[in-house]
C-alpha cells in the first residue's frame, strides 16, 4: 500500500508543504526502505532489495513505455509462470489497462503511483496502482450532469460497456475485462474511489463504508499465482467472423 | 478483387505493445483514409505482443461511429493476431457497436433504473 501513500504525501507536497517522514516503526521502515517508498523521502536506500517486492514507483500519465519496462524487471520471479501466454498474458494486460484507465480518466498532476508484493506461501500477488485525480464517482457525474451516489457511480462505471468518454470513442470493456478475469482467479480486487470503496473477492462483491475519502483513485489487484486454469477460449472466433 | 492495403501495426506504433489509446489513434488515422476512399485494408499484428481494449477501442472500435456494419465488414480485415487477441477484438468490436447504435439512450435506461431502486 505504499503507492496511495505516495498519493497522499505527493498531494501533500503539491500544496508547498514538506514532509518529513519520522518515528517509523523499525519492522514498518525496513519494508518501506526495501520498496523505495521512504528513500523517495530522504531515507537512505536499503543495503538489500526484497525479491518479493515490487518497488515503488511513480510515473507520469503518458509513461506507459516505462510502466512496461517496470514490469518486464519486477515481474518475473513473483509467481507469474510466464508473460506470454495464458495467465502471465492476461494478466500483464489487465495491469495495463489498469494504467491506460488511470492516464486517459484521472488528469492525475501527479502521476500514477505503483506497488506491489508477492506472497509465496499464500500464492498471491499484489499490485497496487493510484492516481491523485478526478474520482470515480466524479467523473461519472460531471461527465452526464447526474447525482448519483459514490456506489451507485462506482456500479455503473464497472458496468460493461459504460464509459465516459464523450468524444467518439468507445470504452468501457477494460474494467469489465479486469472484474471477470479476478473472478475467474478467484483472486481479489479493490477499488477506493473519493468517498467509495469496492471490492470484489473469490466472485462477491462487498462495499463497505469508507471511513475517510481519498484524494483519487487505488486499484489493488491480488492475483491468485496457484491458478493454472486454462485461459484460452474452448471456441476460438475466426478472424474473418469478427466484424 | 483487389488485394487489401497492408497496414502492420508493429511498424505504426513502434513496439510490439500496442497499451495505449494514443498509439490506437496512430493506427486509426492510417486506417480511416483508405477505408474513406473505399479501399480494402488488412490489419495486420504480426509482431505485437500485448494489446488491451483501450488500444483496440481507438484504433478499430471508433470506425462503427463512421461506417456502417456493412461497410466495414466490406473492407475491413485483420490478420496475424493470436487467438486471445482475436477474441478481445470480438469483444470490443461488439461493444462498439452496441455503443453507437444506441449510447444515449442506454445511458438514460440506466439513469432511470438507479432513480427507480431509490425511490
Amino acid at each position: 500500500m505504499a503507492a496511495p501513500l505516495g498519493v497522499v504525501l505527493n498531494t501533500v507536497i503539491g500544496d508547498l508543504k514538506a514532509v518529513t517522514i519520522v518515528s517509523v516503526p523499525p519492522p514498518t521502515e525496513a519494508i518501506l526502505r526495501r520498496n523505495g517508498l521512504l528513500t523517495a523521502f530522504g531515507y537512505p536506500p536499503a543495503s538489500t532489495t526484497s525479491p518479493t517486492a515490487l518497488p515503488y514507483q511513480r510515473f507520469k500519465l503518458q509513461d506507459t513505455a516505462l510502466f512496461a519496462q517496470y514490469l518486464q524487471t519486477h515481474l518475473p520471479g513473483k509467481g507469474i509462470p510466464t508473460m506470454s501466454t495464458g495467465l502471465g498474458k492476461l494478466f500483464q494486460q489487465i495491469l495495463f489497462e489498469v494504467f491506460e484507465n488511470a492516464a486517459v480518466h484521472s488528469g492525475s498532476h501527479l502521476g500514477v503511483f505503483v506497488c506491489g508484493q508477492f506472497f509465496p506461501l499464500k500464492q498471491r500477488l499484489d499490485i497496487t496502482i493510484a492516481d491523485a485525480g478526478i474520482t470515480i464517482p466524479r467523473k461519472v457525474n460531471e461527465a452526464f450532469g447526474w447525482n448519483l451516489g459514490p456506489t451507485d457511480a462506482i456500479a455503473w462505471a464497472l458496468k460493461d460497456g459504460n464509459t465516459t468518454k464523450r468524444e467518439g470513442k468507445p470504452g468501457g470493456v477494460g474494467l469489465k475485462l479486469l472484474r471477470d478475469f479476478v473472478t475467474l482467479n478467484e483472486g481479489r480486487l479493490q477499488i477506493a474511489s473519493g468517498g467509495t470503496y469496492w471490492e470484489l473477492n473469490v466472485g462477491k462483491v462487498i462495499i463497505p463504508a469508507l471511513s475517510c475519502p481519498f484524494s483519487g483513485t487505488v486499484v489493488n489487484l491480488e492475483i491468485n499465482t496457484a491458478d493454472n486454469k486454462s485461459y484460452r477460449l474452448a471456441n476460438e472466433i475466426s478472424p474473418e467472423s469478427i466484424f | 478483387m483487389s488485394e487489401p492495403v497492408i497496414i502492420r501495426v508493429f511498424d505504426v506504433v513502434g513496439s510490439p505493445l500496442c497499451v495505449s489509446s494514443a498509439d490506437g489513434q496512430l493506427v486509426y488515422d492510417k486506417l480511416a483514409p483508405l477505408v474513406r476512399d473505399g479501399r480494402k485494408v488488412a490489419l495486420s499484428f504480426a509482431q505485437v505482443q500485448t494489446l488491451i481494449s483501450a488500444f483496440l477501442n481507438t484504433a478499430i472500435g471508433q470506425i462503427y461511429g463512421e461506417f456502417t456494419e456493412e461497410r466495414v465488414r466490406e473492407l475491413l480485415s485483420v490478420r496475424d493476431m493470436a487467438p486471445e487477441d482475436v477474441a478481445l477484438l470480438k469483444r470490443v468490436v461488439e461493444n462498439a457497436k452496441r455503443y453507437f447504435a444506441n449510447r444515449s439512450a442506454s445511458d438514460k435506461a440506466w439513469k432511470e433504473e438507479i432513480d427507480h431502486d431509490e425511490e
